[in-house]
């Protein structure tokens, strides 16, 4: 049984209408220990069923395995899917879903990274392209299965590419913290652990050496959604020769954690760099739903305070506050934009000849 | 009654309290009524108090601001239909044509513009492309028959009809892309042909994402060029599979929110 699934969710539900019933059926039966125990049991089972469900809801731990901490390994440094021969033929216009082990160098971090590969890379013109590269950022708490199963990353991708409204594109999903409960907001926490230097080096490092993707920053891009929202605008910022657009979708224009260096008022700051450091020309699409109090007022202030080279374009949801529902709303219009935006996929024979 | 306004969890608490109060006075009911009492008491405080822990979390994080975003969304995503050119049958025969927007004026050239569509235009029929400006004098320059600019055009005796590659610098329709071969004076700005990509964005499927090649004589034009697009200098084919390389692929009409 899954523990992500609803089923789990129902059983915990049963097992706390029959502790319930066995505590209303044996009270005059049982002394007070018994009384106690049973009042206990019924108490966790409540907890239990409510963290399951808020599990659920944000994929914090998609797997027993991952709240034990005995996950199964992932490959570490397995060749090119694409070059796998015995592997089946994915079905017509699906991407594929690949997990590999990224052991950061920079950062220290060594997490596992799901990678969307998409239809056209396993194509005969395309094993004969470098492809365009968004990481996507997942929110706090969350895991990439948040993207996957939550929001249906791997199918809005599929048909957005399929319509032709997104260019063949490499997707990659890193974790953003090494520990599930720690709220890094994709920042080198002092004393902790590096998640700018793993997100912005250590992936697109690897990325680079394993798959058949652009190099230039004009074919990168970030996204994410709520803290991975932040993460995507703060990194473009910090990293404007890494990375030439993102789509914010409810982000933030503040970390709200202690970075421990005082940085979440100055350089961790979105509001506070866009006002004191001099504007990268990137570009970004911000989206918020309006009643989504703390996401509008901080996405309303980063879009008031782009100016040229900077451009900022906004999507705006009227009502669903900060869900699932406004995200899957804001995916299609997010990624549309974003392959708008980074450069096409490429001969890799073309030459390495850049603007003047 | 808001799903986030403070009556909701004040009257959610008061619940609370009234059901633990009504549980433990009925709790010793004689008869048969007494488990289903108990049962149906304590499943009460249960609900009440996930409820008001859920509420007040709510409340402080806006995940669910209304009954409306806890129940489902109407979505407000839009697609734009698909949009034509006005010179798409002529551009689709692959040959060079003769631009003539009226905005041209103001632009100053030595002689009318030309468009190179790319291979897959008229396939690709649902997409828009992005632009690559090739500011050159060319045109001029490697004519073999020393045509002064803009002869080729208007000695074939057609507003629109095709030119021959020769007489726009020998540039080649690229894939993925519509080039417009601008051959500048010393008049034009940089700024004048910023209405560049939204006048062809009547007669041709383009978007606003452009790359310029420039000619080293017309530098100070594309480095005026608003919205800092890539400059690559150069106009052989070298220098426009470069231009290609930084623009975005063609794309059908995007999915859109109301911004």
């Amino acid at each position: 049984m899954s523990i992500d699934g609803t089923s789990t969710v129902v059983l915990g539900l049963v097992a706390v209408l029959l502790f319930t019933a066995v505590l209303a059926l044996l009270w005059d039966r049982i002394r007070v220990v018994g009384r106690a125990g049973l009042i206990t049991l019924i108490v966790l089972a409540v907890a239990a069923t409510s963290a399951l469900e808020v599990n659920r809801l944000t994929e914090t731990y998609p797997s027993w395995s991952a709240l034990t901490g005995k996950e199964p390994a992932v490959p570490a440094d397995v060749p090119d899917a694409s070059d796998a021969p015995s592997e089946a033929p994915p079905a017509p216009g699906a991407g594929r879903l690949v997990t590999y082990q990224v052991a950061g160098a920079a950062s220290g971090m060594n997490m596992p990274l799901a990678v969307y590969l998409p239809a056209a890379y396993f194509t005969p013109a395309g094993r004969e392209l470098n492809f365009p590269v968004i990481e996507a950022l997942h929110g706090y708490p969350g895991t990439p299965q948040s993207w996957l199963k939550r929001l249906d990353i791997v199918g809005r991708l599929d048909q957005e590419m399929a319509a032709g409204r997104m260019a063949p594109t490499v997707v990659l999903l890193p974790f953003q913290t090494p520990n599930r409960l720690l709220d890094t907001e994709c920042t080198d926490m002092a004393g902790g652990p590096r998640a700018e230097t793993y997100v912005t080096k250590d992936v697109p490092e690897w990325a680079r050496t394993h798959l058949r993707v652009r190099t230039d920053r004009s074919a990168w891009g970030l996204t994410g959604y709520s803290a991975g929202a932040f993460c995507a605008m703060n990194l473009l910022l910090k990293h404007p020769d890494k990375y030439v657009a993102a789509a914010s979708l409810s982000g933030y224009a503040d970390p709200g954690i202690k970075v421990g260096d005082q940085s979440e008022k100055t350089t961790n700051n979105i509001a506070w760099r866009m006002t004191h450091v001099p504007l990268p020309a990137v570009s970004m699409w911000v989206g918020w739903a309006s009643d989504d109090k703390d996401a509008s007022a901080g996405s309303r202030q980063i879009v008031a305070l782009a100016k040229p080279p900077l451009t900022a374009v906004t999507g705006v949801v009227p009502r669903g506050g900060h869900s699932h529902a406004v995200w899957r709303q804001m995916e299609g219009p997010a990624f549309d934009w974003l392959s708008a935006h980074l450069a096409r996929p490429t001969p890799i024979s073309a030459g390495r000849r850049g603007p003047a | 009654m808001s799903l986030t306004g403070l009556p909701l969890i004040l009257l959610t608490w008061v619940l609370a309290i009234v059901a633990v109060a009504a549980t433990v006075r009925w709790w010793r009911l004689p008869g048969r009524r007494r488990v289903p009492v108990r049962v149906a008491g304590l499943v009460a405080i249960e609900v009440l108090v996930v409820a008001g822990v859920g509420l007040i979390v709510n409340r402080q994080d806006s995940f669910y601001p209304s009954w409306a975003a806890l129940g489902g969304l109407h979505s407000v995503v839009t697609t734009s239909a698909a949009s034509v050119g006005r010179l798409d049958g002529k551009l689709d025969n692959h040959a060079a044509v003769t631009w003539s927007p009226p905005q041209a004026a103001a632009w100053h050239l030595a002689a009318p513009p030309q468009l190179l569509a790319p291979p897959d235009y008229a396939e690709h029929a649902d997409r828009r492309f992005p632009i690559i400006v090739m500011l050159t004098s060319a045109g001029a320059a490697h004519q073999s028959g020393g045509a002064s600019p803009g002869a080729g055009a208007s000695g074939r005796g057609g507003g629109a009809s095709g030119g021959g590659a020769g007489e726009v610098g020998d540039p080649r329709p690229v894939a993925g892309v519509v080039v417009v071969v601008l051959r500048p004076t010393g008049a034009t700005t940089g700024t004048a042909l910023a209405d560049l990509p939204a006048a062809l964005g009547q007669d041709a499927r383009v978007t606003d994402r452009l790359a310029i090649l420039v000619d080293p004589a017309w530098m100070r034009v594309a480095k005026a060029w608003p919205g800092h697009p890539p400059v690559i200098a150069g106009h052989d084919a070298t220098a426009l599979a470069a231009a290609a390389r930084e623009l975005p692929a063609p794309l059908a009409a995007p999915e859109r929110l109301p911004s």
